[in-house]
């Protein structure tokens, strides 16, 4: 809040939440690396070599059809990420957009809309995303935006609130009062004041994406089978697994909690900064 | 009487939240790329057939007609027929209940026993080792994904060390079966005096319950904890220690009561996240329940059997928020029903 010199003397106090960026930026690299590290292609099938235990040849074995774990781990950071980072991205800005207009705007447009979002609330979270992914059919767009949908009300309520107070503020109401256009006001002056929440939300909420997107294409009802993402490789493991191949299942799992737990401790760790009390 | 009454409106005020949840549904399976009757009946059919099921069906009728007859149907308890069992949806449904009441109970009574010592304890020791414990489980707790913490945990104590029952279901194969009465095999095999089936069923409980509430438990922690760490900062509290009270009467006996108000509301927001848990666990460990038969349904592209699942499940949900509301009057005597 207090600008980069407070962001870094906060950052030092809360060590946590250096570990959590730190965490996050290993895996973006991995991601964005991903075909330089991977000593195979996570596509390539090798029945010669398949359901072999982690060892020097096959860091983390493979799987039945002789897919390389290893490589198809580091690939799944990039469809995880894009997972996340596009569900969120669709929950924020529509969900912030709508908002905005309903806590801007006040009156009947208020009401409708948070009625609605009184509604798709109404749901058990990973219910509703299982139900539209099922409606939908199986493909990464339609995960994102089963995913995105449901998350959608959080950003909505947030914006909304922080709005209702906002617009009464002094400073608004000198925007107002100088002539500014309704939409100019929302726009340049209370919405840039109300996203830092917003973004805190979006980071905790990528962790949660991830866990949904994984256990969604875990059921069928994400991406498909032989494609690099962590939840249908867990899936394509549990056959495996009480034959004592645990390997299969084992790395994506740890890879999903580790992606999972960076976003949730660099999450906390700038709510803590943002609201000191909460310590 | 005041209680009555409040019930009485937030029942009103529910229902068009309840009609919104049962648009919502069916525009769900509406907007299915191409037609649900396809799926169902193949596309080796005439198309004298196929229009056929499709007038049998409603489908050949305007959305709106085809909405007032879905919530007919509701009215009078249907839910349309499953495409994979061919029963009823409702019976279906009725008739694994008790499976996952019994799991998500188990769950829950883990998850409340475990989280509530561990977030007063956590801010009782603020900072101490057992506070840093609490933490990190439950980071660990609410980035774990579920199903798989499952396999984990059947690998390791059934295949590994082969103290875990098999994951096949709600007993072992070599117990006879109480009779069902109340659907839920623990109190069954209770009321049948049928020890081995109590402890059979116990054992079958055990892992699938616990992952469960493990990831219930996190969250469960931290409510306790930062309601707790309020309590203690607060001047009643103050004034408690103040007069000399030990710190184990003002902790228990002062603080407890109001710090755990936050958690009440969250078990019924943690039991949301635990119906779409089950879905995962349940079909690990071949757990008959509602759960799985939604896992099922969605293998299969059953949509009646998937509408059903997630109006029941919502149902529930929503339900479970109006107790919870009630209870808040109850434990809290600020709270006045208006």
């Amino acid at each position: 809040m207090a600008g980069l010199a407070g962001l870094s003397y906060g950052l030092r106090r809360n060590p946590i939440t250096i570990v959590g960026l730190a965490m996050l930026g290993a895996l973006v690299a991995v991601a964005l690396l991903a075909p330089v590290i991977a000593p195979y292609d996570p596509y390539a099938t090798n029945p010669a070599v398949s359901l072999r235990p982690p060892g020097p040849g096959h860091l983390f074995g493979t799987d039945s059809f002789g897919h390389d774990i290893f490589s198809r781990v580091l690939y799944g950071a990039r469809i995880d990420l894009i997972v996340a980072a596009g569900a969120v991205g669709v929950a924020m800005v529509l969900g912030g957009l709508l908002g905005a207009v309903a806590g801007y705007a006040g009156g009947w447009l208020d009401d409708a809309t948070m009625r609605v979002m009184d509604m798709l609330q109404a749901f058990p979270n990973f219910i509703l995303a299982l139900g539209i992914a099922a409606a939908l059919g199986p493909s990464l767009t339609n995960l994102i935006i089963a995913i995105g949908l449901t998350n959608l009300p959080i950003y909505a309520r947030l914006v909304r609130s922080r709005l209702l107070t906002l617009r009464v503020s002094g400073f608004a109401l000198a925007a107002v009062s100088v002539g500014n256009p309704p939409w100019r006001v929302l726009l340049i002056h209370l919405l840039p004041n109300s996203l830092a929440p917003v973004f805190i939300q979006a980071t905790l909420q990528s962790g949660w994406a991830i866990l949904q997107a994984a256990g969604l294409s875990f059921i069928g009802l994400g991406v498909r089978v032989p494609t690099p993402e962590w939840g249908v490789m867990i899936s394509m493991g549990v056959q495996q697994l009480t034959s004592g191949h645990w390997w299969v299942s084992f790395f994506p799992g740890l890879a999903i909690m580790l992606a999972v737990i960076s976003f949730n401790l660099l999450g906390d760790g700038l709510q803590d900064l943002l609201d000191p009390r909460r310590r | 009487m005041l209680l009555g009454r409040y019930l009485l409106r937030r029942l009103l005020l529910a229902g068009p939240t309840l009609l919104g949840v049962l648009f919502i549904t069916f525009a769900l399976t509406r907007i299915i790329p191409g037609n649900p009757i396809d799926r169902m009946v193949g596309f080796f059919v005439s198309d004298e057939r196929r229009a056929e099921i499709m007038r049998e069906h409603g489908l050949d009728q305007s959305y709106d007609k085809q909405f007032v007859r879905y919530l007919g149907g509701l009215l009078r308890g249907d839910l349309g027929t499953s495409f994979l069992t061919s029963r009823p949806v409702v019976d279906d449904l009725r008739q694994r209940f008790p499976a996952t009441l019994e799991l998500t109970v188990c769950a829950m009574t883990i998850a409340v026993l475990a989280a509530v010592p561990l977030g007063v304890a956590s801010a009782a020791w603020k900072d101490s080792w057992v506070d840093h414990l609490g933490r990190v489980l439950s980071v660990i707790g609410v980035s774990v994904p579920v199903f798989w913490f499952g396999l984990v945990l059947v690998y390791l104590f059934f295949f590994k060390l082969g103290i875990a029952p098999p994951p096949i279901g709600r007993l072992e194969l070599s117990v006879v079966a109480p009779p069902v009465v109340t659907g839920l095999v623990t109190i069954d095999a209770l009321m049948a005096r049928n020890l081995p089936a109590l402890w059979s069923g116990l054992r079958v409980l055990a892992l699938p319950a616990f992952v469960l509430g493990f990831a219930a438990m996190a969250p469960l922690a931290r409510m306790a904890r930062s309601g707790m760490v309020e309590a203690l900062d607060s001047p009643y509290v103050r004034a408690a220690r103040a007069m000399g009270l030990p710190a184990r009467t003002v902790v228990v006996r002062h603080a407890l009561k109001n710090a755990l108000l936050p958690v009440v509301t969250m078990i019924a927001v943690v039991f949301g996240y635990q119906l779409g848990g089950v879905v995962l666990i349940e079909s690990i460990f071949s757990w008959p329940g509602l759960g799985q038969y939604a896992f099922n349904a969605a293998a299969n592209a059953d949509f009646p059997a998937i509408q059903g699942f997630i109006l029941y499940a919502t149902t529930i949900y929503i339900l479970l928020f109006l107790v919870v509301d009630v209870l808040y009057g109850v434990l809290d005597h600020r709270v006045r029903y208006q």
